[in-house]
């Protein structure tokens, strides 16, 4: 993304995410349009979604291996204490190999490598807020399973 | 399928996996625990095993290849080759995958 026009992007960052879009008035559609593709290119994934979860749940510093854990839990719809070794591994490759590089190409989240940590990132809130507007109706099933109690 | 993009002179196989996409797991899952056990290392091992997404975007390939997981076979044909590290990597649409090392 050119970094040297003023901004329709940064207007389009803090507009309230629940308004309809508006077109910019200079006509710099592409660029709106691109923002949401990226969004949903987030979203489009469930493990994407529960790595989100976490990452705006309280803690937002989670460990790979953590976060792996409790997304079999998930997905499997078990308590964390009976996630396997092999199960939470499998999990965490595909997290590290690619979940986990596309968010961060999108800005949604930054992995430190060093602490093998993933925290927040400039598009973090964005993404959220899209998600907060969409997800109940679209998988409330897998909300309720992430916004329910940890177990 | 023959891969046509593969130097069988320059190249051997040394590992080869069948993706399962009505299976548990993702693609990018079976291709890097292919991959590790082909180089005989730890999948997770953050130093021997740089990230997938550098070399291929696998969710996309799965999506090409397999579809959305709900559907069953698409019925595509064709193979992707791609570089890994010092490996070449083929994902055929039959669901093969095969690990290669140089000569």
């Amino acid at each position: 993304m050119s970094d040297d026009k003023p901004t329709d992007r940064d207007e389009a960052a803090n507009r309230d995410m629940d308004s309809s879009p508006e077109v910019p008035a200079n006509g710099d559609r592409a660029r709106v349009v691109l923002e949401l593709d990226d969004v949903f290119e987030a979203l489009g994934h469930a493990r994407r979604r529960y790595l989100l979860y976490t990452l705006v749940q309280g803690n937002s510093e989670e460990t790979l291996p953590e976060m792996a854990t409790k997304i079999v839990a998930w997905e499997q719809e078990k308590p964390v204490s009976e996630v396997t070794e092999e199960e939470r591994r499998q999990v965490q490759a595909s997290l590290y190999h690619s979940h986990v590089p596309k968010l961060a190409d999108l800005g949604v989240l930054t992995y430190r490598q060093d602490e093998n940590i993933v925290v927040q990132a400039q598009n973090t809130a964005q993404v959220q807020a899209v998600l907060d507007g969409a997800g109940g109706e679209l998988d409330s099933r897998q909300e309720g399973h992430a916004r329910g109690t940890d177990t | 399928m023959r891969n046509d993009d593969v130097d069988f002179d320059e190249w051997q196989q040394v590992q080869e996996t069948h993706y399962d996409h009505d299976g548990a797991e993702e693609l990018v899952t079976v291709l890097v625990l292919t991959i590790a056990e082909a180089k005989g290392v730890d999948p997770l091992d953050t130093e021997s095993m740089p990230p997938l997404y550098e070399s291929i975007d696998a969710a996309a390939l799965e999506d090409t290849f397999f579809g959305p997981a709900k559907t069953g076979p698409t019925g595509k044909t064709g193979i992707v080759t791609f570089h890994y590290d010092t490996c070449k990597v083929s994902v055929d649409s039959d669901g093969w995958i095969s690990v290669y090392e140089p000569q």
